[in-house]
């Protein structure tokens, strides 16, 4: 149900909760994965089509099947209240359908400026529910509001459980607002995320391998301004022939940017960024810089003797990546802090990567992931498995 | 500067030749290399960035304006600095430009000469500042809108500023300050949005101060959503002060004096002093009468790296040395700040 800024402190919150995955919800999302086919275009909106993915009943019925095998006890864990980011269009959905798929009932914070594509999304979700999940319908609630002091101190209060998505300063300030002494919360601060990369594998494949690799990479980064907190802001490469490596997979991106005519549309404005960025990092970081590249503005590149401290500080966008030639794979424990968040890799092997985890001196990282499924959504995020936060285990002795 | 004011003070800032643009190109070529030499930080920045020999003006490095809001830039003994400059930033990070005494002389003598070559005015005159008198406890830093109307001050006299203390319009002293020099030019000057705000609050008056002179600048972004332009500030200026020689100026405290004033076909000039190179978004020699980003030259800046920058503004330029208002220079016009495309990312841009 979305309500409006102005009615809010009249408005009674129900908040009736349902068994995990019952019948009635999984429907509602399957429902859902259809209407988000028809209503949106998957070539404008590959994300709008990520998510329908999500929510098909295959999908979720396999998950569904995982969840009962444990044969516990599980609740939802109650109301819970949503402080999704503003500017990743399909996030609020995410975090919406995680928790409800889990039973519980939910009261979503939406900005009033939303892209376009959110804003149609709420929508499609809200009148779904009206006309077919009237239960459903009555017990989630989308609110329309920005900075409302009051608003947040009252919702805060009647929810059993926050799931407050970053920026730091976001976190901080919802970690001042009081709660109830039961009400568990979640907190996703800042994070940044990396890439590995395997030379020898690039010198080998194939070109039309490689145009594949450079459009999942593009999917990772450019798609959304490289501003995702999993988007990479530096490649690490790996092995001998790297020069030979990085040409050939620079090239191959710079081909996908020039074929989907990238060059036309991206702004006077990322190009300012990306001077910015790279001006200070070379004013504050001179002594770690081994070249820079610069390709036509769309690919800008600053290859590293050294990895500074809080290399995340200097985070680019819209296509500024740092780069730096790793000896062997263990090094990145060196740098790599908790905030680490995603590692996209191409052609490691899996079992490489069970024994980095395995490494006593790696704090960071929660997720490694193939180039191209870095902006992907799962139950397990940020190192957190939402269906143990989200619910409740009952016992019986 | 460091080529001595005196060497260009008798020359025209508005009559160009190739001489002059010759002596230009020098005289910022050896800037450049000055700046090198007494900043790290600036060489480092440009050794990544600018790997060509400079043989040509557009080949001068140049820095984006925010990074003079996260790197405090010096080029001159620190012990000298005597006065900071401050942007007035509405994000919080403000512009800080660090001025000796050298440097911020050689901003007020370029400022009144190319004022007097470019108006043909020579006399000092009687001048409202519309704005409130500065905060005297404050002698080191000083906010850009200080900066702008001490710098301008060299060209006046008799100061009259508008508002009081708690801006408040003291319409009764300008009215006795118009009668005093009732027969006189006036320089009026202020900050665009500031006139325009006091101008909406100027009711049931009518001056005539047809022969006056108003100059102005800082841009319409603060007033754009109150329908603010050109043609409604002139018009309003007109019906209440008959006022008609009215000149928009385009410059930032980064390139303080060196400004580029409009003329009457409502074009900026460089003069002298001062380049501009309008770039598309690949930093290519953008074409002419298409928009592009902004790139301001000036000879001034000694104290600090900014004799070269990149702005955040769209501008168009129209053509070099055949402006019909018959100023040479090139001429061009300003579309205000760039677009600020949609970031995306995991954080709230507005916080709680």
């Amino acid at each position: 149900m979305i309500i409006k800024e102005k009615d809010f402190f009249n408005f009674k919150f129900k908040s009736k909760q349902f068994t995990p995955f019952n019948n009635t919800i999984c429907n509602f999302i399957n429902d859902l994965s259809k209407k988000l086919l028809i209503k949106f275009d998957n070539r404008d909106s590959p994300d709008i089509a990520t998510l329908a993915f999500f929510c098909r009943s295959g999908n979720i019925s396999n998950y569904k099947n995982n969840f009962n095998i444990k044969k516990k006890i599980k609740k939802p864990l109650g109301k819970i209240f949503h402080v999704p980011p503003n500017n990743i269009a399909t996030n609020f959905a995410y975090s919406f359908i995680f928790s409800l798929l889990l039973g519980n009932s939910n009261i979503m914070r939406i900005s009033k400026n939303l892209l376009n594509h959110s804003g149609k999304l709420v929508k499609i979700i809200d009148e779904l529910m009206k006309e077919k999940y009237k239960n459903l319908y009555e017990n989630n609630f989308f609110i329309f509001y920005d900075k409302s002091h009051e608003i947040n101190l009252k919702l805060n209060l009647i929810c059993d459980g926050r799931m407050i998505w970053g920026g730091n300063e976001t976190v901080k300030y919802f970690k001042t607002i009081p709660t109830q002494p039961h009400t568990k919360d979640i907190f996703f601060y800042d994070r940044y995320s990396l890439c590995i990369i395997d030379s020898e594998f690039v010198n080998k494949i194939s070109k039309k391998k490689i145009k594949i690799i450079a459009k999942n990479f593009f999917n990772d980064t450019y798609l959304v301004d490289q501003a995702a907190c999993s988007s990479p802001i530096l490649i690490n490469w790996l092995g001998n022939k790297t020069n030979e490596a990085k040409k050939k997979f620079w090239s191959a991106i710079y081909f996908h940017l020039k074929k989907i005519k990238y060059d036309k549309v991206f702004s006077d404005y990322s190009a300012i960024d990306k001077e910015v960025t790279s001006s200070t990092f070379f004013a504050e970081k001179s002594d770690y810089v081994k070249n820079y590249k610069n390709f036509s503005n769309m690919i800008n590149i600053i290859e590293l003797k050294k990895i500074p401290k809080n290399l995340n500080l200097y985070k680019g966008k819209f296509g500024l990546f740092f780069e730096y030639d790793l000896k062997k794979l263990s090094d990145i424990t060196k740098f790599v802090d908790r905030s680490c968040q995603t590692i996209t890799y191409l052609g490691l092997k899996k079992n490489e990567l069970v024994k980095l985890t395995n490494n006593r001196n790696l704090y960071g990282v929660d997720r490694f992931v193939n180039i191209g499924s870095s902006l992907d959504m799962n139950f397990i995020w940020d190192g957190i498995d939402l269906r143990d936060v989200l619910t409740r285990n009952i016992t019986i002795d | 500067m460091l080529a001595k004011f005196d060497k260009f003070k008798n020359l025209d800032s508005y009559k160009s030749s190739k001489e002059k643009k010759r002596l230009f190109f020098k005289e910022i070529v050896k800037l450049n290399n000055y700046h090198k030499k007494n900043s790290k930080t600036f060489a480092d920045i440009i050794k990544n960035k600018n790997k060509i020999k400079i043989k040509k003006i557009d080949q001068i490095p140049f820095l984006p304006t925010r990074l003079f809001k996260n790197t405090n830039l010096i080029t001159t003994n620190s012990k000298k600095i005597f006065k900071i400059l401050e942007s007035s930033g509405t994000s919080g990070n403000v512009s800080k430009i660090f001025l000796d005494k050298n440097n911020a002389s050689s901003q007020s003598k370029v400022l009144i000469k190319i004022f007097k070559d470019f108006f043909g005015i020579n006399n000092r005159m009687p001048m409202i500042i519309f704005d409130k008198n500065k905060n005297k406890n404050q002698k080191f830093k000083h906010s850009a809108r200080e900066a702008a109307y001490t710098g301008f001050s060299f060209i006046g006299k008799e100061f009259f500023f508008l508002l009081d203390n708690n801006n408040n319009i003291q319409i009764e002293q300008l009215k006795i300050f118009l009668k005093k020099h009732s027969n006189t030019k006036i320089f009026l000057f202020g900050l665009t949005s500031v006139i325009w705000e006091i101008l909406q609050k100027l009711n049931n008056v009518k001056f005539n101060i047809k022969n006056s002179i108003m100059i102005h600048g800082g841009g319409w972004k603060k007033i754009k959503d109150q329908n603010a332009n050109k043609k409604n500030f002139n018009k309003i200026l007109k019906e209440k002060l008959n006022l008609k020689n009215i000149h928009d100026y385009y410059g930032m405290v980064e390139q303080t004096g060196s400004i580029f004033f409009e003329c009457e076909r409502g074009y900026f000039h460089t003069s002298f002093f001062s380049d501009i190179i309008i770039r598309d978004k690949i930093f290519n020699n953008q074409k002419l009468k298409k928009k592009g980003l902004i790139q301001i030259i000036s000879l001034i800046p000694t104290s600090y790296p900014g004799h070269s920058i990149i702005t955040e503004d769209w501008g168009t330029l129209f053509g070099e040395d055949n402006c019909r208002c018959g100023r040479s220079g090139k001429y061009f016009k300003v579309h205000g700040r760039i677009a600020k495309s949609e970031i995306r990312g995991c954080g709230n841009i507005d916080d709680n």
